[in-house]
């Protein structure tokens, strides 16, 4: 047990944090505009920050402590550029190579890593979400070879993406299975659709829609395992996870400077019991995500067991990422609600990690029910008469 | 940094809470019994015998996962923290050697005695020090042997049977009935010079331990209470809303247990974040003890509130709020620290 960072991942967290005082500044223009500036893009790669997550000799490999802090720093400069950049080289990155063929790796993640490609993953679809079941997504086998036909919906990155890892269903007879294809998304077929949202403006989101693309037999996975398949999506949580973790340290940095700098009944406000007892409170309850967050991606970095307490850790950041940009606004006052403050775009910005990558209501589920000897993938018909005294 | 936590301390007393105390901790909350023989069984097995934070907080967390007895913990954790440390720490050579053997074996038992009801002071005198003045809520006042005193920002060692100490009856309480709770009156307590502990830092350091490691027994209670729900939601069913909420209960263990486990290995080892880790930790466990227990019994205790493990907890927690620093001074601390204040509180 060491709570001390050593001596090469404090160089690392400061390298990374100087790395991001370009793409911090840009920001509020980044929302604004809703496009991710090239020169944020170009200050991403020179970072090293998309080589993070993968070992030499594609990247340059680093441990659990190093990506959460890293993420951290990232998130904590630009939640758009964060999730663009880590959807693609941590998500679909680390599905690459964890669920695919060494070639599909060597194809795209290379490019990936190297910035020159984006990557993402298309599971859930307008109808279907949290279950797996209802997913309608299908790939066809015919004369002609494979055919992909149906829709994801509320893909990050689906704009900008080359490369998409598609959770499809099987169409052959008696077959429930689910399949992972690669598809590449300049394709014939594959149309794209941006949907407006609330914040992460940066960030493409939409739909993808495949009409009878063609999908080479390589480029299907139907025998990854479920358990290889639950490893890669618990990385993406821990996205979630450290983008929360980083509004929300953003979040309280404002109001540190702010509570120091505006004055009210003579002193600045920092001085007010309610002022420095909420900041407090946010220290309290993000040191304890921060805590929970590293331990969960140092066991992810050392290939230990990590579902429950990556779970946990995405409940507890991600609505605290959202309670802290709120008491937030409220420590600015009025101005917290202009779009001219930085805390406005936190607060949008943070709603969107408590349901990506599984809503944290149906965590909670999945975190309990194997407890209490309930199964979590069946539910009763909802009976009011159980609520009567 | 890594995360590989030794759980061999906790592993011991954990099964030594299981086997020795587990089984007699209803009885004895129902009737207030006091097990001087169980405080013996924990000396005879060396647990009090550490100075280390880590090991001392992992100690105290296996014996309460394993007993379920918030009382015998807290008094455990009053008498090495607050009693022996101090001593250990800041007391002469021969004060050490009169009385650390007998606390080490649990022969003695340690109290700290520092919530003033008539303010408590210390004059310079003859023989050393005079002491008078009220302290009340003194865990493990009716029992102990060994009082550490807390006069302005001086401490003093008081003995039992000194001249001028009274100890009061214990405090009947409705929590917390394993401990024993009682007031101390001193009038014209005279005591030699060695008496007094270390200078006006000695309360300081007293309260960085406390903050890292008196709570560290709820780490395990916590995980206990996470059980009981759990067996509560096997046997009688949970609805989605209460499993949402027994999810949380979970987590917040899960936090508790990782701040207190920092904050134990942050005095062991110092550092610029040392004062801020100990608040964080502080708060968290007194937040989660004030609220957790209690809702627990709402929504999982025992039906028309008989009881039972999860209203024993709830009503040890409550009783625990009374002991505890207030909320608002870890808070004071982590806002001193966020704004580069040397004293937090607002200027009214």
């Amino acid at each position: 047990m060491n709570f001390d960072l050593d001596e090469s991942q404090r160089a690392l967290q400061q390298q990374l944090a100087h790395a991001c005082e370009g793409i911090a500044k840009r920001a509020a223009h980044t929302d604004r505009t809703s496009e991710l500036p090239s020169a944020s893009w170009r200050e991403l790669i020179a970072s090293g920050y998309l080589g993070l997550f993968h070992p030499a000799p594609v990247g340059s490999g680093a441990d659990g402590i190093v990506l959460g802090l890293a993420m951290d720093q990232l998130a904590r400069a630009c939640a758009s550029t964060f999730w663009t950049a880590t959807i693609s080289t941590l998500l679909c990155g680390r599905m690459l190579t964890d669920l695919c063929t060494p070639a599909h790796a060597r194809r795209w993640l290379e490019p990936i890593v190297a910035g020159r490609a984006i990557g993402c993953f298309a599971a859930t679809e307008r109808g279907a979400g949290s279950d797996p079941a209802s997913y309608r997504t299908t790939l066809r086998r015919g004369p002609e070879g494979f055919r992909l036909v149906g829709e994801k919906s509320r893909i990050s990155n689906a704009g900008v993406a080359d490369v998409a890892i598609v959770l499809a269903r099987l169409d052959e007879p008696r077959c429930a299975k689910l399949a992972y294809v690669v598809v590449d998304l300049r394709l014939p077929g594959v149309r794209r659709e941006e949907l407006p949202k609330l914040g992460l403006h940066g960030m493409s989101w939409g739909n993808l829609s495949f009409d009878e693309v063609s999908i080479e037999p390589e480029d299907v996975i139907v025998d990854a395992s479920i358990e290889a398949a639950l490893r890669s999506v618990e990385w993406g949580q821990l996205l979630q996870v450290w983008c929360a973790v980083g509004l929300a340290e953003a979040a309280l940095e404002a109001c540190r400077r702010h509570a120091l700098e505006r004055v009210a009944f003579g002193r600045p406000i920092a001085h007010l019991g309610v002022v420095h007892d909420r900041l407090a409170d946010m220290r309290i309850e993000l040191d304890g995500a921060r805590l929970l967050a590293l331990e969960a991606t140092w066991r992810k970095g050392e290939g230990l067991p990590a579902r429950e307490l990556v779970m946990m850790a995405k409940i507890h950041a991600t609505e605290l990422a959202v309670q802290i940009t709120d008491a937030a606004m409220r420590t600015f006052g009025g101005w917290g609600y202009a779009q001219t403050c930085e805390i406005e775009r936190l607060h949008r910005d943070s709603l969107a990690n408590v349901p990506a990558g599984l809503p944290t209501d149906r965590l909670r589920e999945l975190l309990v029910c194997p407890r209490i000897g309930v199964d979590p993938w069946s539910y009763a018909a909802f009976d009011r008469s159980r609520l009567a005294p | 940094m890594d995360f590989e936590y030794d759980q061999g301390e906790r592993a011991r007393a954990r099964e030594l809470g299981k086997s020795v105390i587990a089984d007699s901790v209803a009885e004895r909350d129902r009737t207030a019994g006091w097990s001087a023989e169980a405080v013996r069984a924990l000396g005879r097995a060396g647990l009090f015998d550490t100075n280390c934070p880590c090991v001392l907080s992992q100690r105290l967390i296996g014996f309460a996962e394993g007993s379920g007895d918030a009382g015998l913990s807290l008094a455990w954790a009053a008498h090495t923290i607050t009693c022996m440390l101090p001593i250990e720490q800041f007391g002469t050579a021969a004060l050490c050697a009169r009385l650390l053997p007998a606390l080490a074996s649990g022969a003695a038992i340690g109290a700290f005695a520092h919530a003033e009801r008539e303010g408590v002071r210390a004059v310079a005198c003859a023989s050393g020090w005079r002491l008078d003045g009220v302290q009340t809520r003194v865990i493990n006042a009716p029992v102990a042997d060994v009082f550490v005193v807390r006069a302005g920002t001086a401490t003093f060692v008081v003995e039992r049977g000194t001249a001028g100490l009274q100890v009061g009856a214990r405090l009947e309480t409705s929590g917390l009935r394993t401990a024993t709770i009682g007031e101390l009156r001193l009038s014209g307590c005279e005591l030699p010079a060695d008496s007094r502990l270390g200078d006006q830092h000695t309360l300081a350091w007293m309260r960085r331990w406390q903050r890292a490691c008196l709570l560290a027994p709820w780490v395990g209670l916590l995980g206990e209470l996470v059980s009981q729900c759990e067996l509560a939601a096997r046997e009688r069913g949970a609805s989605q809303s209460q499993r949402a909420w027994l999810a949380d209960l979970g987590i917040r263990q899960a936090l508790c247990e990782r701040v207190q486990a920092r904050a134990a290995w942050r005095l062991a080892h110092a550092g610029a974040a040392l004062e801020q880790e100990l608040a964080v930790a502080g708060a968290m466990l007194g937040d989660s003890i004030a609220t957790m227990p209690g809702a627990a019994l709402r929504s999982f205790g025992e039906p028309l509130g008989v009881a039972g493990p999860i209203e024993r907890l709830a009503r040890d927690a409550a009783t625990l709020g009374c002991l505890l620093e207030t909320r608002e001074a870890p808070r004071a601390t982590i806002a001193a620290k966020l704004f580069g204040f040397d004293d937090a509180r607002s200027p009214s």
